[in-house]
């Protein structure tokens, strides 16, 4: 088992299989799917196959389909974008008006005196809309993006979603918070 | 320039402004090498606590002579630095705004303090959290500023007594709080959202400084109410610590239409007071001129740590400005600029006048302005 | 200079100790409140399985197996969500035994030509060494920070090798720095991993910064 954290090869060369350094999982994988260990629970005309755990070990599919060449489609190289030359902010929401928002931004590179900008809520996303209320936080990165061999430059809202409170966290935190109360010896 | 410490009998009230972006604090010296220290700001640039670095040039013996360290506000914006403050005056007694109920306080901030795992931008209220450890630490007993509560007193010698009163925030305050609290650990402890402070400003802590037969009073943020069972009203109407009219003022709310009131001027500040502020120079900016010149009147000593300037645009490579523009965005940046007014009086001599001293970006308002009406 | 040639910035989160892939799906991550609903349901998936999962949102790169965890992005206004997706991932799964992490910077850089690609290799690693092979080049160079300097367990190693996304006419090199942290304890508590990577972070990248700018002296030595 690797105990490296380096990421082996660059994304072009993850795949084909043949040469993926971690074929050997991928190797007993098929073979798991052989022997009946897996099942497909999807269509296997798909792009995508997706595998579960068989109830039996009755393999219903015969091995040509998962031939190398074959296989590989599965994990075909995604058409990447890359990034040149990006400035990233860290902001917060201070004002919202009706049809844009003002935040305090702070630059990643640079966190000595701050900047106030104004947005236009039109470049947040649909699905990040209910996130925009004041003291939200967000990444505003502007730079160049090359995507299927085209370069402009762009602008990119991305807010912070850092999870819900678990029961355990909040029993976690309001321990946390009893103890300090406790340990301070407060007037009365 | 070579700052020289402050004689034995001397007072002295120093107000350290930041160009109205990254806070404001009070250096004050009570005699006898005693020295308090009230809110902090930083040097966004070396992160270091201003009143620290003042006090430093002056080689003040931090962890002796710092006897006191007020936060007269709960919020990082105001107290940015002070938990290095006071883990470095060991000596210092710790005083804060009164909260009825602090255990809800600290679940408030204990909430708050979860973010800093993720990343501590998110984090409002570090500082005080951080404060309440060191509390925790040393097993000090922290003072709550109420109406008329003397934090510090001192008998400097057979020459006269020093007293520092709060005389904020009002007890439908303290209770107004703890109803803030509540809403606050609502809407923003429980979500990953920083902090964005409640106005108007009426909890602030106003202090007085009894020094002999002078005295000062330190403003800070505290504004004027409709309600005058809160903010400036309150004091005027209810204090009974204030026996003598001052001849310092530390105008509260950077000279905002809102931090005035006739009263105040009228009834607890005596003729031709020496008077600082400090601007605030954000999307809104004060002090306006209008104020200025309100201010003008009542006093020829007004002194502000740095003038209000226009925003512009940060200073960056030719490229990186090109994209800024070219995306169609305007950004302003905050200005640092760092003012000093210093000033000191005679606590041996009753007739003393206050001396003032401008560092820095500080400078003196009346000599760039004309009073209303003249 | 070198920042002017750079083309690419690869980013990747990975750790290694004890993972359950089939839990960490995207509507697990939707669930938790770590990613939208709708990049949930957007989500790309190649594979998932209790031995590995494999999906990718828009702007990242998801694969987990049961030794290790891996995120990874090539657009950097993401490297910072990366950072809290990782985060928001194991404050939730807070008995995941981990006994490493690595933070990987891998940057392709433009070259002028041939002559500026045989230049770095020959900087790099003096080709008169290798005189008795008919024309040497260098074709990779890997160099190990044994221990490193900030007193952290772990290395630094740093690999520079021909791009192999800049190619052809558009040639170019790449510089792959993989900052690695590893545990004496044979498994450190999640919360002091992930207080870890939240200080270590913004060094992270310093460093890398750091060492790009020192190479940059020494690569295009004529």
């Amino acid at each position: 088992m690797s105990e490296e954290t380096v990421i082996k090869d660059h994304w072009a060369l993850d795949f084909p299989m043949t040469e993926h350094s971690d074929k050997n999982e991928y190797v007993s994988f098929i073979e798991d799917v052989v022997s009946g260990d897996l099942k497909l629970i999807n269509d296997k005309n798909s792009d995508i196959l997706i595998f579960d755990q068989s109830d039996s070990r009755k393999n219903d599919f015969e091995f040509e389909l998962f031939a190398i060449p074959e296989y590989s489609k599965t994990f075909a190289i995604q058409k990447r974008k890359y990034t040149a030359k990006t400035q990233k902010w860290i902001g917060y929401v201070i004002d919202i008006k009706e049809n844009s928002f003002i935040a305090h931004l702070e630059e990643l590179n640079d966190s000595t005196t701050y900047e106030i900008g104004e947005f236009d809520k039109f470049e947040i996303l649909p699905d990040d809309l209910p996130l925009l209320s004041i003291g939200s936080t967000f990444y505003w990165s502007i730079g160049y993006l090359t995507n299927n061999s085209q370069r402009k430059k762009e602008s990119t809202i991305k807010f912070r979603r850092l999870g819900n409170l678990s029961v355990e966290d909040f029993d976690r935190i309001k321990d946390k918070a009893d103890n300090l109360f406790e340990s301070i010896n407060w007037e009365k | 320039m070579e700052l020289d410490f402050p004689k034995k009998y001397q007072a002295e009230i120093t107000l350290i402004g930041t160009g109205g972006g990254y806070g404001e604090c009070v250096v004050a010296h009570l005699g006898n090498n005693n020295w308090i220290i009230v809110d902090s700001c930083i040097n966004p640039e070396t992160k270091a606590p201003l009143a620290l670095e003042y006090l430093s040039k002056l080689n003040v013996d931090l962890k002796k002579d710092v006897k006191l360290v007020l936060c007269t506000h709960w919020h990082d914006d105001h107290i940015k630095g002070i938990s290095i403050i006071l883990k470095e005056c060991t000596n210092a007694s710790f005083a804060m705004l009164r909260i009825n109920d602090i255990k809800k306080f600290c679940l408030f901030l204990s909430f708050d303090n979860n973010k800093e795992l993720i990343v501590s931008q998110n984090v409002s209220t570090s500082e005080f959290y951080k404060v309440l450890e060191i509390i925790k630490e040393r097993n000090i007993q922290p003072q709550f500023a109420s109406c008329d509560r003397i934090l510090y007193s001192n008998r400097l010698d057979e020459i006269c007594d020093i007293e520092v009163i709060s005389l904020s925030p009002s007890d439908f305050s303290i209770m107004n709080f703890d109803r803030e609290i509540t809403n606050l650990l609502k809407e923003f402890s429980l979500s990953n959202k920083k902090i964005v402070p409640e106005l108007p400003n009426s909890k602030s802590v106003v202090l007085l400084l009894k020094l002999g037969t002078h005295c000062a009073l330190l403003g800070a943020d505290l504004e004027v109410h409709i309600d005058d069972r809160i903010g400036w009203l309150s004091i005027l109407n209810n204090s009974q610590s204030i026996r003598k009219k001052s001849s310092y003022f530390k105008i509260s709310h950077h000279g905002s239409e809102n931090g005035y009131h006739r009263r105040i001027w009228d009834e607890i500040i005596g003729n031709s007071p020496v008077a600082t502020l400090t601007p605030w120079n954000i999307s809104t900016k004060l002090p306006t001129i209008k104020m200025l010149q309100k201010y003008c009147v009542h006093t020829d000593k007004l002194y502000m740590t740095s003038p209000v300037v226009n925003s512009k645009p940060k200073k960056r490579s030719w490229d990186e400005m090109k994209m800024i523009e070219k995306l169609g965005y305007k950004l302003t940046e905050v200005k640092y600029n760092k003012g000093i007014i210093r000033s000191r009086i005679n606590l041996s001599d009753n007739n003393a006048i206050w001396e003032t001293l401008l560092l820095d970006s500080a400078f003196h308002v009346n000599a760039e302005f004309q009073p209303l009406g003249q | 200079m070198l920042l002017e040639k750079r083309q690419i910035y690869n980013f990747s989160l990975v750790a290694l100790g004890d993972f359950n892939p089939k839990i960490i799906q995207p509507f697990w991550l939707a669930n938790k409140g770590l990613i939208g609903e709708k990049e949930a349901e957007d989500a790309n998936i190649e594979l998932i399985h209790s031995e590995l999962v494999k999906y990718s949102l828009t702007w990242v790169d998801i694969q987990i197996q049961q030794n290790r965890f891996e995120l990874k992005s090539s657009q950097e206004p993401y490297f910072e969500s990366i950072r809290d997706l990782f985060i928001g991932i194991f404050s939730k799964l807070q008995e995941t035994p981990m006994k490493s992490f690595g933070i990987n910077h891998i940057m392709h850089f433009s070259a002028r030509d041939e002559q500026e690609m045989f230049n770095i290799g020959n900087n790099l690693a003096p080709l008169n060494n290798w005189d008795m092979l008919n024309n040497p080049r260098v074709l990779n160079l890997e160099i190990v920070e044994n221990k490193r300097s900030d007193g952290f367990d772990g290395k630094i190693r740093v690999k520079i090798q021909p791009s192999d996304l800049l190619i052809g006419s558009n040639m170019g090199f790449s510089i792959s720095i993989n900052d690695h942290y590893s545990f004496q304890e044979k498994n450190q508590t999640t919360d002091n991993v992930l207080k870890l990577i939240s200080s270590q972070w913004k060094s992270s990248f310093n460093s890398a910064q750091e060492i790009i700018n020192k190479l940059e002296e020494k690569l295009f030595r004529l």
